[in-house]
């Protein structure tokens, strides 16, 4: 990754870094226009969060060929997805993502070499779920289209740079190492939740 | 080239610091996303008994060195996890407290005493380990705000500690710091043994 794009890592961790405590993770924030609220949503629902992260994890462990083919299919999907959203097909996925946020987590904790088409399918169907599981709770046409619009650009920036900081992360072995500790953080943290939905127990985040 | 490596990595760091500052911020909010972040987050933290031992399990591993050294600690929170879940389940684990204080005076008294067994009985004793402090986490996820990143702040936490526990244990590169790593682990068994006697 060119150097110039290194400090960006750092801006993302200061945005995230102070994210406020605000609404929940689907109720619109008031005041900052659709498409922000749209760009915020996959920050703040965690099982977008962290199986977005866990999959971009997961392909940039992979060798650089597979990247970009993957990028693009993550791309294509999240539009398919978001566009499905908007025309109303609502589909309950926050389990499936989190089930895939856990079994990704452990793949990247593993580090296993995976063939270039199971990359393409993981970064397609994550762009899909992720999109199909974030339908705007707008009536208005063009207020819907700015959600959406930044839904997109916020789910492929998060694939983005995942992917990028655990490609850029190869260097040394300590690295390599710390992204696969993130791994199975990422996957302890969503196989504790899903424990807590199979129990019943679980209240709508 | 090198420079760019080294300012890389800073940034990465610093990135990371910045986030857990950050959130340590809105401690006083319980509420939504980011108080069940916090709650998750300090809950390691505010047990002296999980901090020795989260600690020690990263000095353990820093001691005996690769792979145990990043391999405890991803065993660790996975394993914790099935702590967690019998505890979200509600299931009954006996003497969970007993069981902590007891990780304390085992893996202080492990890096105390400089054992060195193979890679897979030293993640044994940390998986075994492991389940009671998953449980007694466990047990308050369906209670928080939002147990997704509840669940989230207390992996992390639990992963922190871990590192500097290492951080502390790279100190055995030098002699004096062999000395000090085993005199870290005589101070968690102590702990360990303060906690049992409480428990008991």
């Amino acid at each position: 990754m060119p150097c110039e794009r290194r400090p960006t890592l750092v801006v993302l961790g200061v945005l995230l870094a102070s994210i406020p405590d605000l609404a929940a993770a689907h109720t619109p924030i008031e005041g900052i226009g659709d498409f922000y609220n749209g760009l915020l949503h996959p920050l703040l629902v965690p099982a977008h969060l962290l199986s977005i992260a866990a999959v971009g994890l997961l392909i940039g462990q992979q060798p650089s060929q597979s990247l970009q083919p993957a990028a693009l299919a993550c791309l294509a999907a999240t539009a398919t997805g978001l566009i499905g959203a908007g025309l109303g097909l609502t589909i309950e996925l926050e389990s499936l993502l989190l089930a895939c946020a856990a079994g990704c987590g452990l793949l990247v904790a593993w580090r296993p070499r995976l063939p270039q088409g199971a990359t393409i399918l993981l970064g397609g169907l994550i762009g899909l779920a992720v999109g199909l599981d974030s339908p705007p709770n707008l009536v208005d046409l063009q207020t819907k289209v700015a959600a959406l619009l930044g839904t997109g650009v916020a789910v492929y920036l998060l694939f983005l740079y995942s992917t990028a900081a655990a490609d850029r992360l190869n260097a040394r072995p300590w690295q390599q190492i710390a992204v696969r500790v993130l791994g199975s953080w990422i996957a302890a943290s969503a196989l504790l939740v899903l424990s807590l939905s199979l129990s019943g127990a679980l209240s709508p985040v | 080239m090198n420079r760019i490596v080294i300012r890389s990595d800073r940034a990465a760091l610093l990135a990371a610091c910045l986030w857990l500052v950050s959130t340590a911020a809105l401690a006083h909010e319980t509420e939504g996303l980011a108080g069940g972040f916090v709650s998750g987050l300090l809950h390691p933290v505010l047990g002296w008994d999980h901090v020795v031992a989260m600690f020690a399990v990263g000095l353990w591993g820093a001691f005996l060195g690769n792979p145990a050294i990043w391999l405890l600690p991803i065993v660790f929170p996975l394993v914790m996890t099935l702590g967690g879940a019998l505890g979200v389940a509600g299931l009954p684990l006996d003497g969970v407290e007993i069981g902590i204080a007891i990780s304390a005076v085992v893996l202080g008294g492990l890096v105390m005493f400089a054992a060195r067994p193979p890679l897979w009985i030293a993640a044994l004793v940390v998986g075994l380990f492991a389940v009671f402090h998953g449980h007694a986490h466990g047990t308050e996820l369906p209670e928080a705000a939002s147990p997704i990143t509840y669940s989230m702040g207390f992996v992390i936490a639990t992963g922190l500690l871990h590192v500097a526990g290492i951080a502390f244990g790279l100190l055995t590169r030098w002699p004096a710091g062999r000395i000090a790593v085993r005199a870290g682990g005589a101070f968690v068994a102590a702990v360990g043994v303060a906690f049992f006697v409480d428990a008991v």
